[in-house]
């Protein structure tokens, strides 16, 4: 199979990953839940997996590095203690589900859209520029657009937010180990970022960074900690880490930030982004395609999103599923990145890279949808 | 051997102040704590030895990271040591 569905999950993961997983199972218990060996276990390899990802995401202390299921669980802790009935929130025109959804479950907020067009990041800190001095109660932005791989100006919008004291929410779904992303340079309030695309760990992983006010539960229950409260705990990472660990989750994403570290963050985010430009050279040959990149590297990552003329998105993604290969097609679970960008009416077909795939997967890739184009649709 | 429980307010804070007094050259033991010890039930301990109570304060004070509260183990049992 040729697997290019990375921004969804990493499907080929380092073989310690699935090693610690499978030994997870076997050996450890739950940790902060007893002094026997099996918890103690478990305690040591969560605490060395908090500061593994403290260290490679500027985070001063493994107690504010929590486990959550997936990024769409840290951003729900983070919108949920930030925004309130009748907050302002800004955010830009490329957000996922994840935080257009949590903020209309929030209900009664006034929203900014900093909807500039795409690879145009000048636009965009101009934009938020103006937006963030009119005050907000929070800015909230992805590092990466999860449909077009546009590196949006990060550095420069939670500039901004340090100088007019807005709390800054960070979705670092598409940026955790291909961009360097640290919570103490960008002085953000929150990060998050599933543990199971960029850093390699098992699907249910994820990782919330907390910068210095206390979030605010949105799961209740046992700690392993100050029991005979009723409350929950004021300290992290037990204020919102209530119930069981995803121990086997937690061991194997431990072996993916190791694998991110050893090989390099940089030079991962290199070769995904060397893999999106050649992708739009080969797909700009192929006649009715059209190709959503940017011509500048430093604005695009390794996801990649193409339409072609008089094709249904969703088709084509099953033709080249029949063909064993990996893509996704439609809305990618955002549709105001796709209104932004102008494609909510159709979508468009988007292929993502892993650290795992070739140049020549991508050859072979543009070969099959050359036939596929050839071939009369049919489902 | 007289020795010194600090508290920790979860296993997390506990697991830390043993790897910073660890980097301070203080040999340091996780437990869970005895239950009398605390009011806000289930916690977790760093066990150290008395002759290193004092540098064993000023490398967490440093670090940022105070226990919350300090024990010594007598023959009569546990006392907390207000300081």
């Amino acid at each position: 199979m040729i697997y290019f569905d990375a921004a969804a999950t990493t499907l080929e993961k380092p073989e310690a990953v699935s090693r610690a997983a499978s030994s997870a199972i076997r050996s450890l218990a739950s940790p902060g839940r007893g002094g026997h060996s099996a918890a103690r276990r478990a305690e040591e390899i969560a605490f060395q997996c908090r500061a593994e990802a403290a260290e490679l995401f500027g985070v001063p202390s493994p107690e504010r590095v929590i486990f959550t299921f997936n990024a769409t669980h840290g951003l729900n802790l983070a919108i949920r203690t930030l925004v309130k009935p009748g907050s302002h929130v800004i955010i830009s025109g490329y957000e996922h589900n994840a935080v257009t959804r949590t903020l209309r479950a929030v209900g009664n907020i006034s929203v900014t859209v900093v909807d500039t067009p795409l690879f145009f990041p000048d636009a965009a800190i101009e934009e938020f520029e103006q937006a963030i001095k009119q005050g907000a109660d929070a800015v909230i932005c992805n590092h990466v657009s999860n449909v077009f791989g546009y590196i949006l100006p990060l550095e420069k919008i939670a500039e901004f937010c340090r100088e007019s004291g807005v709390p800054l929410i960070v979705d670092a779904s598409q940026s955790a180990g291909v961009l360097p992303v640290s919570l103490a340079e960008l002085g953000a309030a929150y990060i998050a970022m599933p543990g199971h695309k960029g850093l390699y760990g098992p699907q249910g992983t994820g990782l919330l960074l907390c910068g210095e006010s206390t979030a605010e539960p949105i799961l209740f229950g046992g700690t392993g900690s100050a029991s005979r409260l009723q409350e929950m705990p004021e300290d992290l990472p037990d204020r919102l880490e209530s119930g069981t660990h995803n121990m086997p989750g937690i061991a194997g994403l431990l072996e993916g930030l190791r694998f991110v570290k050893r090989t390099g963050m940089e030079r991962i985010g290199r070769h995904e982004r060397d893999l999106a430009a050649y992708a739009a050279r080969l797909l700009n040959q192929v006649p009715g395609v059209r190709v959503f990149a940017s011509a500048d590297l430093s604005h695009q990552s390794g996801v990649i999103s193409f339409r072609v003329k008089d094709r249904d998105c969703e088709e084509l993604a099953a033709a080249l599923s029949r063909r064993a290969v990996a893509v996704r097609a439609g809305l990618h679970c955002a549709p105001l990145a796709h209104k932004t960008a102008g494609t909510l009416e159709g979508g468009t077909v988007r292929i993502s890279f892993s650290a795992f795939n070739t140049p020549v997967q991508m050859e072979a890739f543009t070969g099959i949808l050359r036939q596929v184009l050839r071939e009369k649709v049919t489902f | 051997m007289e020795t010194y429980l600090l508290i920790a307010r979860s296993v997390t804070h506990a697991q830390r102040m043993v790897r910073i007094l660890e980097n301070c050259g203080i040999r340091a033991g996780l437990f869970r704590a005895p239950a009398g010890l605390t009011t806000r039930g289930c916690s977790y301990a760093v066990r150290i030895r008395a002759e290193q109570l004092l540098s064993a304060r000023s490398c967490l004070d440093k670090a940022d990271l105070q226990p919350l509260g300090i024990f010594v183990h007598e023959s009569a049992g546990y006392r907390e040591v207000i300081m």
